[in-house]
């Protein structure tokens, strides 16, 4: 599915009687919300993708069309085959102690952050811009700021992390709760949100908002609760340690992928048969096969297998029930698969989320995530079946099987309502476009 | 897992713009496209070919793009005729991913699968037309918001109010091009829902936005000074009672008289930011429970008074309408049909022009603000 | 087999058949009334099976009837019966609804037969059901016992079904029960007895998994073909019950084990109670044995002591028995019989004696008689010739005195055969073998065999090369076989075989030896053969009748015995049986 439509289904769920159309954004209010997930630290690369970007941004951003777009960076500009780029800062942006964000200001953070990935990298700040250099070329330098690992963010006394985003945190309980305000003279404009309060490895359904995982899909909500689902960005794959191919293939042949997209998730997922999902590559539909018993049969009768353990993680139910669904179609094929919580099997049920739009991006952390063998070439953007080949390349490797692409899936209260923003990550919900009745 | 590893990829990157503000019609990629495909196959192959198109906002232009295709192909020497048993097999899908549209062909024969993409912006949404005798004219597209527009000059000046600008567009050969802009000073940054309002009196161009004023003029060329405050303003150019102004940092008007604050106001009926239809004194309009955040009051064409125009949610929950209703003793009585819109209304102003409204939506597929003027007509 | 070791026989041999008896019958007994009492048992439990199946059916058609009409699943109905219907969202229902009611299995079908929710096996969910679209009344088909196929493997289940039909559509409900080791548990199994449960999802049973090869082979049995069967070994006796599915597939088998330890335990005690009484019985018997004897024995040999000394001729010998009873009566009865015996041989002897005298002076008086005629008339014509014919009287009295003298030859050689029978000596024993006097003898008949004018008479020797030595008198076992041949050429006047046979004969008292002479003549009548031995008798026209009592002589001085088998035409043949 395109990713307008699934933008329009977010949007769809909305219920008749509080809508983001024909209403206008109502500033004030208090949202609260439940997580069910936890983290004890606000460095924004270890935050979730919902919260990563509040409280502490980054110079550039990749838009829903994949593109880099400015955040705190107004302009830049590449120089000398990549090997400087010139970074014009974006003027009265302040950070949330009403300091002012000037190049001298945010160069140290930078350098500290890109270091860990360019060891002889150096910035020359000269007022609103910064001059970042290096030896070799740095041809995904704008990846790299476009990565939360780069935000610009300051800690001090007063508060456990001060940015430049749209709220500011006033407590931080860490592993339980998360306070945030709205800051008053955030650059791109107020949220409408006065605060927020964000409960943290929660399961209620009490608050103005809550994560809705797979496994709590069914649970009854509460009367006229709405459901937002982003664009399917999470990766649902069995990886491979030692399996044979044909016995992989075999597998792959006898996954029914829609019987738990219909099933367990609802339909709210899509079956996958790339790394990428079709609303990001575009082409994951020349992956596509129906699953095929008889095929897969004669497969796995080519050779006497061992039972193939199945490990996925004890804690998540969804992982479980998908696993002893695989083990079932791989009974059909002739394959003996035991599922096993937190084991070390030759197969492993992963759940790996995409960052962006950014579709060469994700499927370079993609392949890392899943432990494949890189690759070094050359994928021209300009040219999308470069990043086709490479993908099928990884996908003939036999050593994983894509099964769902999954999306995020928030409940929101009949006072909730949201708009989609101009920009931004269609992988997230963003709370600063959200608002609450009064 | 929030770590962005290292790209082992070299990308090869332009920058970006940051407005899209044209499209290219799907059938200009068939020339490219053919000559893609013609590399992967020898001269006067012969080629069975199958079309088929995954994303359904381009089915409108599929068949003439296939055509188009057909014929590009045809030039390079393939031969599509089917007299003679084909060598190979194309497969043309028209799909779409997060940049836009994504054509992809397939090459199957004797030889192992071949596959060319080409990329490419999306086209141009049809014109809504209108089913009603309201009757919606298309102005501008964007995607920078509009706040508000006019049109001046007997219809050949187009000031376009952006949160951060005004831009002067001239009519040049039926189409509207850019001569002038300027950007607007804020005190405060844009408000995260930017509304605005432009007026033009005597010849003294004004725009108003939530906590600053700007004042200057148009011609001969643009030039616009800013100053910080909420200055007072007239809803409707017809007229001018009563005056609004802004909340700073906010996207709701207040008025004195007025009860509570609100985002819109025509007829002494004020869309209170409390989500419903109110009086002077707040008390709300029975009847009113469906309406949205904005109306506007607009002569009646086909009648004496004013009617409103009122947007409200649509069937579809991601797109608004907008209907027309006469308040009789309190009471409002629908006068037209409802027309759907693309989109959510993000500024429903009364025109310069009398009879006429100013309508910005945004449009839900494309996300793109298409300012147009809604006029009335009589129903036949 | 002296009396004592035959009392001893017999009281042991009474004892122990009578110990066996008894403990046979007593062991049949108990081994019936055990068997009884194993069949009752074994009925109680399938009995109490079967009521524990049925309870447990109704609790389970109860627990579905609740969970069919429960809000939850009618509203599911309801819900599946509408435009679009969506079973996705009730894919959690099942394992909630089974843990209300503690059911194991609980599944809800749609309509068309495929899972929505399975709590049994959650992965299963759009899985196919076939049989429940099949046209049956599931409320009047009850509960019925299922396979029901899990993740881990299969298993055996009390289920039911009820359907909840809305408009066209009916949900179906479909759970039950395991026939887990808890309704086993519940069953009360008695002491020595084992329940056990094969499930038949196998086709051939393991032994190690049932804990014995004839519950293997019973099972295949049952397998084969499904009826109740009982086999029994001697650790103990098994029962098979075939249990029946729905669609009359053999699910399962009960099996019920009584042990026989106990029945074991008591066999061979009540054996080893009859081996000991056997061996009480058997040193009862050897005291009896001994005590009887002493009373029986002991006089019975004294007795047996006088019958030898008689046998041997002391007919005066008296058996001295002091007892009162019968044996005492016996030895009187043995002493008066062998004072009559004493007398009546005497007697016999003495008539024997003047039937001898008379029989010797009859032959005497014939013998003389012959020769004396011709005596007297040659004495009569020397008489008459000297008074008749003195001129003739010397050649007449040439010729008288030829014949007188011939006649009077003749009366010596009658009255020489007469002394010889009378003087014939005791034996003098000797190595004789037989073989090699029987050639002597017919050597001595060669000539006359072969003399020319002579009947043909073939000669046949057939001797055992091994024939065993005798002690005995040469002599007169050559004499006396010389008359038996003699005998038999003289019934052969025409011609014939002779055959003559040593063999040896193994007898009770050991190996004797025994030559046998056979003519072919004309053959003896049985009177014939009675008198043979007679001395005098004879059948032939000439000779004194003293050869064969010559012969019953000296095998009678041997303490050998004759005897003689004839038929008329077929010859005749003596047989004569000597000991070592």
């Amino acid at each position: 599915m395109r990713l307008r439509a699934w933008l329009w289904l977010a949007l769809s769920s909305v219920s008749a009687g509080s809508l983001a159309a024909g209403t206008r954004p109502h500033y004030g209010g208090i949202l609260t919300m439940d997580l069910t997930g936890t983290f004890s630290t606000l460095e924004p690369s270890e935050l979730p993708g919902l919260l990563s970007t509040l409280i502490g941004e980054t110079l550039v951003r990749i838009n829903s069309r994949g593109e880099f777009e400015p955040c705190l960076a107004a302009s830049w500009q590449r120089e000398a085959d990549g090997r400087r780029w010139r970074i014009s800062l974006r003027s009265n942006v302040k950070f949330h102690d009403g300091e002012l964000l000037n190049a001298v200001s945010a160069a140290p953070v930078l350098l500290a952050a890109l270091k860990r990935t360019y060891s002889d990298v150096a910035i020359t700040p000269g007022g609103t811009t910064l001059v970042i250099q290096s030896a070799s070329p740095l041809p995904d330098l704008l990846t790299e700021l476009a990565s939360p690992r780069t935000a610009i963010i300051r800690k001090s006394e007063s508060s456990p992390l001060i940015g430049t985003g749209p709220f500011r945190v006033t407590a931080w309980e860490p592993g339980r709760r998360l306070a945030l305000a709205a800051f008053e003279d955030y650059w791109g404009g107020r949220p409408f949100l006065d605060s927020a309060v964000i409960n943290l490895g929660s399961n209620r359904t009490s608050a103005d908002v809550f994560d809705v995982p797979f496994s709590s899909l069914r649970r009854i909500l509460p009367e006229a609760t709405r459901i937002w689902q982003s664009a399917p960005g999470e990766l649902l794959a069995l990886v491979a340690a030692d399996v044979p191919a044909f016995a992989m293939q075999a597998l792959a042949l006898a996954i029914d992928r829609s019987s738990i997209v219909n099933v367990l998730t609802q339909r709210r997922g899509e079956p996958a048969f790339g790394l990428l999902p079709q609303w990001l590559s575009g082409y994951e539909f020349l992956f596509q096969s129906a699953p095929d018993v008889t095929r897969a049969r004669q497969l796995a009768s080519q050779s006497k297998l061992n039972p193939l353990a199945l490990s996925y993680a004890g804690n998540d139910s969804f992982a479980r029930a998908v696993a002893e669904r695989i083990a079932l179609n791989a009974r059909d094929a002739g394959l003996t698969v035991q599922p096993s919580p937190n084991s070390g099997g030759s197969l492993r049920l992963v759940r790996l989320p995409l960052e962006s739009a950014d579709a060469a991006a994700d499927l370079v952390i993609l392949t890392r995530l899943l432990g494949l063998a890189e690759r070094t070439n050359t994928v021209d953007v300009s040219k999308p079946e470069t990043l086709y080949e490479a993908e099928k390349a990884l996908l003939d490797s036999n050593r994983v099987i894509p099964l769902l692409h999954l999306p995020q899936l928030y409940a929101l209260t009949p006072r909730v309502h949201f708009r989609e923003a101009d920009r931004g990550n269609p992988l997230i919900l963003h709370l600063e476009d959200l608002w609450v009745d009064p | 897992m929030f770590q962005m590893a290292r790209v082992g990829f070299a990308l090869l990157f332009g920058l970006t713009t940051l407005a899209r503000m044209e499209a290219q019609p799907m059938v200009e990629a068939a020339a490219p496209l053919a000559a893609r495909i013609s590399s992967l196959l020898p001269r006067r192959a012969t080629v069975s070919l199958e079309f088929q198109v995954l994303t359904p906002p381009a089915m409108v232009e599929s068949s003439r793009f296939r055509g188009a295709l057909e014929e590009e192909l045809r030039k390079t020497g393939l031969d599509l005729s089917g007299t003679t048993q084909p060598e190979s097999h194309l497969r043309v899908s028209v799909t779409e991913n997060a940049r836009g549209l994504l054509f992809v062909a397939e090459v199957s024969g004797k030889d192992p699968r071949q596959v060319v993409m080409l990329p490419w912006s999306r086209p141009l949404p049809s014109d809504a037309k209108p089913a009603l005798r309201l009757v919606l004219k298309p102005v501008w597209e964007q995607s920078e918001p509009v706040l508000d527009f006019m049109i001046l000059d007997s219809d050949s000046q187009l000031l376009i109010l952006s949160p951060t600008r005004v831009t002067s567009l001239h009519l040049t050969n039926g189409k509207w091009a850019p001569n002038g802009q300027a950007f607007l000073t804020l005190d405060r940054p844009v408000a995260r829902d930017p509304r605005g309002r432009l007026e033009f009196i005597a010849g003294a161009l004004r725009a108003f936005l939530p906590g600053t004023t700007c004042g200057g003029q148009f011609q001969p060329q643009l030039g616009l000074t800013c100053s910080p405050g909420n200055e007072p303003w007239p809803i409707n150019p017809q007229d001018p009672a009563p005056p609004v102004r802004w909340v700073s940092d906010s996207n709701v008007l207040e008025s004195a008289g007025v009860r509570g604050s609100f985002y819109n106001a025509a007829r002494d009926l004020f869309a209170s930011s409390n989500e419903s239809i109110q009086d002077r004194a707040g008390v709300t309009a029975p009847g009113t429970e469906s309406w949205g955040n904005d109306l506007a009051a607009v002569a009646n064409p086909c009648g004496s008074g004013n009617v409103l125009i009122v947007s409200m949610a649509g069937e579809n929950r991601a797109r608004d309408q907008v209907q027309v209703f006469e308040m009789i003793s309190g009471q409002p009585v629908v006068r037209s049909e409802a027309m759907a819109l693309p989109g959510a209304v993000t500024a429903l102003w009364p025109a310069e022009t009398p009879g006429q409204t100013t309508l910005v939506v945004r449009n839900s597929k494309t996300g793109n603000y298409e300012a147009s003027r809604l006029a009335l007509a009589c129903a036949e | 087999m002296s009396f004592r070791i035959k009392v001893f026989l017999s009281i042991t041999v009474t004892v122990l058949i009578a110990v066996w008896v008894v403990a046979a019958v007593v062991s049949a007994l108990v081994t019936n009334s055990f068997e009884r009492r194993e069949a009752q048992r074994t009925a109680a439990l399938v009995a109490e099976f079967q009521r524990e199946f049925d309870r447990r059916g109704q609790e389970v058609a109860r627990r579905i009837d609740a969970i069919a009409n429960s809000d939850t699943v009618q509203r599911m109905a309801v819900n599946l019966a509408g435009p679009q219907p969506d079973a996705s969202r009730y894919v959690d229902e099942a394992p909630a609804l089974a843990r209300e009611q503690s059911l194991n299995f609980l599944e809800l079908v749609g309509p068309d037969g495929r899972i929505i929710s399975s709590a049994e096996w959650p992965a299963r969910f759009g899985y196919q059901e076939s049989w429940l679209l099949e046209p049956v009344d599931w409320k009047a088909q009850g509960v019925f016992l299922k396979r029901e196929d899990l993740a881990d493997g299969a298993t055996l289940g009390l289920v039911t079904v009820r359907g909840v039909k809305t408009g066209e559509r009916t949900l179906y409900v479909a759970g039950g029960s395991q026939l887990d080791k808890e309704f086993f548990d519940s069953l009360p199994v008695a002491e020595g007895m084992r329940v056990q449960l094969y499930r038949n999802f196998e086709p051939r049973p393991a032994p190690d998994t049932l804990g014995s090869a004839l519950a293997a082979t019973l099972i295949q049995q049952v397998q084969q073909q499904p009826r109740e069967l009982t086999r029994t070994s001697p650790a103990a006796s098994i029962s098979a019950i075939p249990l029946i599915g729905r669609d009359k597939q053999l699910l399962a088998i009960l099996l019920v084990e009584s042990s026989r330890a106990e029945l074991a335990t008591l066999k061979r005690t009540i054996q080893a109670t009859a081996w000991g009484v056997g061996a009480v019985g058997v040193l009862l018997g050897l005291i009896l044995s001994f005590w009887t004897a002493s009373r029986i024995t002991r006089p019975l040999r004294a007795l047996a002591g006088s019958v030898r000394q008689v046998a041997a001729g002391d007919w005066n010998t008296r058996a001295v028995v002091d007892s009162r009873d019968e044996i005492g009566q016996l030895a009187r009865d043995f002493n008066h019989m062998t004072e009559q015996l004493s007398e009546q041989r005497d007697r016999m002897i003495q008539a024997e004696r003047v039937a001898a005298w008379r029989e010797l002076a009859r032959r005497l008086a014939h013998e003389l008689k012959n020769p004396l005629f011709p005596l007297q008339i040659t004495v009569e014509n020397l008489q008459r010739s000297r008074q008749a014919s003195p001129e003739q009287f010397d050649e007449v009295f040439r010729e008288s005195t030829t014949t007188l003298l011939a006649e009077l030859d003749n009366l010596k050689t009658i009255i020489g055969r007469f002394s010889d029978f009378a003087k014939m000596p005791a034996p003098h024993l000797e190595s004789v073998n037989l073989n090699d006097t029987v050639r002597e003898v017919l050597k001595l008949f060669e000539a006359q065999i072969r003399a020319p004018g002579h009947a043909p008479i073939d000669v046949r020797l057939e001797t055992e090369q091994n024939l065993a030595s005798i002690a005995a008198d040469s002599d007169q076992i050559r004499r006396a076989l010389r008359n038996l041949v003699l005998n038999a050429l003289d019934a052969m006047p025409k011609g014939g075989t002779l055959t003559i046979r040593t063999q040896n004969v193994n007898g009770t008292a050991g190996t004797r030896v025994a030559v046998e002479v056979s003519d072919t003549g004309e053959g003896l009548t049985p009177e014939e053969c009675e008198r043979l031995f007679t001395p005098y008798y004879t059948t032939k026209q000439h000779g004194t009748g003293l050869g064969l009592a010559i012969v019953q002589s000296v095998v009678s001085d041997h303490k050998g015995t004759i005897s003689v088998h004839s038929q008329p035409g077929h010859g005749t043949t003596f047989r004569i049986e000597l000991n070592r």
